[in-house]
């Protein structure tokens, strides 16, 4: 359980590579039948451009597989999140990073989200859900994100009762 | 106010069984001649009759206390409970149809990130009950004196009819002008050398496109009028439709000063508003508080306006050294450009004479021409964009508030409340990051749910400032839940 006074960056669960690695294949499985079946069905009738979409096409699916094979090592890597007893901060990105903060006292709603490939391997993303947008910590252990919702939730409730309270 | 509960006008189902004749009057032409699609179609009809009887009959408001209620059973039973609390704003619409039966549409905005584009009820009364139900709403919600009138006497802009002629032409994009332009060369093109076969489209796509939109955005601000009483805001304008709307100044998450290509020019600008809740009564994605007109007159109107927002920081342009990031970019941007066009634009070359044969010579040549010439023209273009930037984006702290200035050729200046922010996100890719670069998203309300707003590079500290600002103001007790919390 992330301690919410703790400034300190909690790193994700190394699982989290596995579930990148997952999304990403089926990612690019996607990409090769698209990119190679037209090839395959129309070569007939393309004519002068059949050279220039293969070159084209290898270009791109080679390009796709060295993101796919390091993009989540380094993801995995780069990606931080600390919650602080008045912010959510999450440092992100494969060669953009990005670092979010949302005060929590801007957040509407909290909510656990696990996808296919997150429910097999026992992970769970939280969703924090502010006026202006959503932001996320992803590729959490499903008891860390759950406590971490419930602990925004107590943290967000709690504010809600003391503004009552002045009121 | 009382538990009063109202119908729709009977004349809103009037107006409904009038749109549904329209578009069944195609439709009963195609079936006529055949009895059992006849017969279907007549069955369809009676239905869609019967529904809209029903809906009016059994759809209700109550005004309640603390709260409005709509109720409606159909096809299901719906109630609808909007607490005052969450009121954002009310507004009154008179379209044609209010007009000729003498009634008004009532619309109620909420607070809500989902729904602030849509209003979250819409009743049509008796233009009378309406005004009233108006006053004793806002005079309940919003503190102001009853008995307001909606129409506004005194206009704090004072505007001429080239000032909405002037906003109509070059005050919303000149992006959209610039397009407009080249579908008229296009069309003239065409006349001349392609013995005339895109003219006519063109010319239409001129006229849905650009004409008919100026001649719309006329009409919509014509008899433009603005005017504050105490915390609120009061907007009206339209030539054949009236668009009243009224807001608290609290409800303004940002400003922004808006000056076109042309409007920079003449020295004009034009002035909105990010409002929460305001979206429904003109469909505007950000409120206009001011159409296109002289710059003093817009710096007298925010002073007089809205002079929450009036702060004067220091603004600083780009880093010399963001140089490196965006020219790296134009440089992606021109590998790509020449990665995607430059075999079909040689293509094309080849064979232009085969494709194009039916033109005139000079035709011919111009069109083999003209991918190569798009592809080099786009690639001057981004590297001039990324020139420009350096010259335009800036940044500006102040104590409760900063600024942005964005835009390439349309600029913008944006003055943005720290405590209305709601996530900052400050990136950076591998160059800027050696560089100690970087650029900031912000989040806002906004009153087409949320928006985000972004920064040019800045050096990363300084970037970091508005989100430790967001989070200083939380704990030294400067940001005022009671005016900001959503």
């Amino acid at each position: 359980m992330p301690d919410m006074t703790n400034e300190s960056y909690q790193l994700l669960n190394p699982k989290s590579k596995i579930a990148l690695y997952t999304v990403y294949g089926i990612l690019y499985a996607i990409l090769f039948l698209f990119l190679i079946l037209p090839l395959m069905l129309f070569r007939d009738s393309v004519g002068d451009w059949q050279g220039i979409y293969t070159i084209v096409s290898l270009a791109v699916l080679a390009a796709a597989l060295v993101y796919v094979i390091a993009a989540p090592q380094i993801f995995y890597r780069h990606y931080k999140y600390a919650l602080t007893g008045d912010s959510i901060d999450v440092l992100r990105g494969i060669v953009i990073i990005r670092r979010t903060v949302v005060p929590i006292e801007r957040i509407h709603q909290v909510e656990v989200t696990r996808g296919p490939v997150n429910n097999i391997l026992g992970l769970a993303d939280v969703d924090v859900t502010t006026a202006g947008g959503v932001a996320k910590i992803q590729f959490l252990d499903i008891s860390v994100a759950n406590s971490i919702a419930e602990e925004l939730n107590d943290y967000i409730n709690g504010i809600i009762r003391d503004r009552k309270k002045n009121d | 106010m009382t538990d009063a509960q109202y119908r729709n006008h009977p004349t809103v189902m009037v107006k409904n069984i009038f749109l549904a004749l329209i578009v069944m009057f195609p439709l009963s032409i195609q079936f006529y001649g055949s009895p059992a699609a006849m017969a279907v179609f007549a069955a369809a009809a009676v239905f869609v009759f019967a529904f809209l009887v029903l809906f009016w009959a059994r759809t209700t408001i109550t005004f309640g206390q603390n709260e409005i209620i709509v109720e409606s059973n159909v096809l299901y039973k719906k109630r609808k409970t909007i607490p005052h609390r969450k009121i954002a704003s009310v507004n009154v619409v008179r379209d044609i149809f209010n007009r000729i039966f003498g009634t008004t549409t009532i619309r109620i905005n909420i607070n809500s990130s989902k729904n602030a584009s849509i209003p979250e009820a819409n009743f049509v009364l008796d233009a009378a009950l309406a005004e009233q139900i108006r006053n004793s709403l806002a005079s309940n919600l919003f503190s102001e004196p009853a008995g307001k009138e909606s129409e506004i006497r005194e206009s704090l802009a004072d505007l001429s009819m080239k000032d909405i002629v002037l906003h109509g032409l070059i005050g919303t994009s000149t992006y959209q002008l610039i397009y407009a332009a080249a579908l008229l060369v296009f069309s003239a093109f065409s006349a001349i050398f392609m013995n005339g076969s895109a003219t006519m489209v063109s010319l239409f796509l001129f006229f849905t496109g650009e004409a008919v939109p100026v001649f719309f955005v006329i009409l919509k601000y014509g008899n433009f009028k603005v005017c504050r009483i105490n915390s609120h805001i009061y907007l009206q304008h339209g030539i054949v439709r009236s668009y009243v709307s009224e807001f608290d100044v609290n409800r303004i998450n940002a400003i922004r000063i808006k000056r076109t290509f042309f409007g920079r020019i003449l020295g004009k600008s034009s002035l909105e508003a990010e409002v929460i809740g305001i979206n429904a009564v003109s469909g505007d994605i950000n409120p206009t508080l001011c159409i296109l007109t002289d710059d003093s007159k817009i710096e007298y109107l925010i002073k007089q306006l809205v002079p929450e927002f009036v702060h004067e920081p220091e603004m600083a342009k780009q880093p010399r050294r963001a140089r490196l990031p965006l020219l790296a970019k134009t440089s992606a941007g021109t590998a790509l450009v020449l990665l995607l066009a430059a075999y079909p634009a040689y293509w094309i070359y080849l064979n232009g004479d085969t494709l194009f044969g039916d033109f005139t010579p000079t035709g011919v040549l111009l069109l083999k021409c003209a991918p190569a010439a798009a592809a080099v023209l786009s690639i001057l273009l981004m590297f001039l964009g990324a020139h420009t930037s350096m010259k335009v984006r800036e940044i500006g702290f102040g104590k409760d508030m900063f600024n942005i200035v964005n835009g390439i050729l349309d600029r913008q200046t944006l003055i943005i409340q720290y405590d209305r922010v709601q996530i900052t996100a400050v990136s950076a890719g591998l160059m800027a990051r050696r560089l100690g670069l970087a650029k900031c998203t912000i989040s806002l309300m906004s009153s087409a749910g949320y928006k985000n707003i972004r920064s040019g590079y800045f050096d990363r500290d300084e970037l970091s400032r508005i989100g430790e600002m967001m989070l200083l103001r939380l704990k030294d007790g400067t940001y005022r839940y009671d005016r900001n919390s959503i």
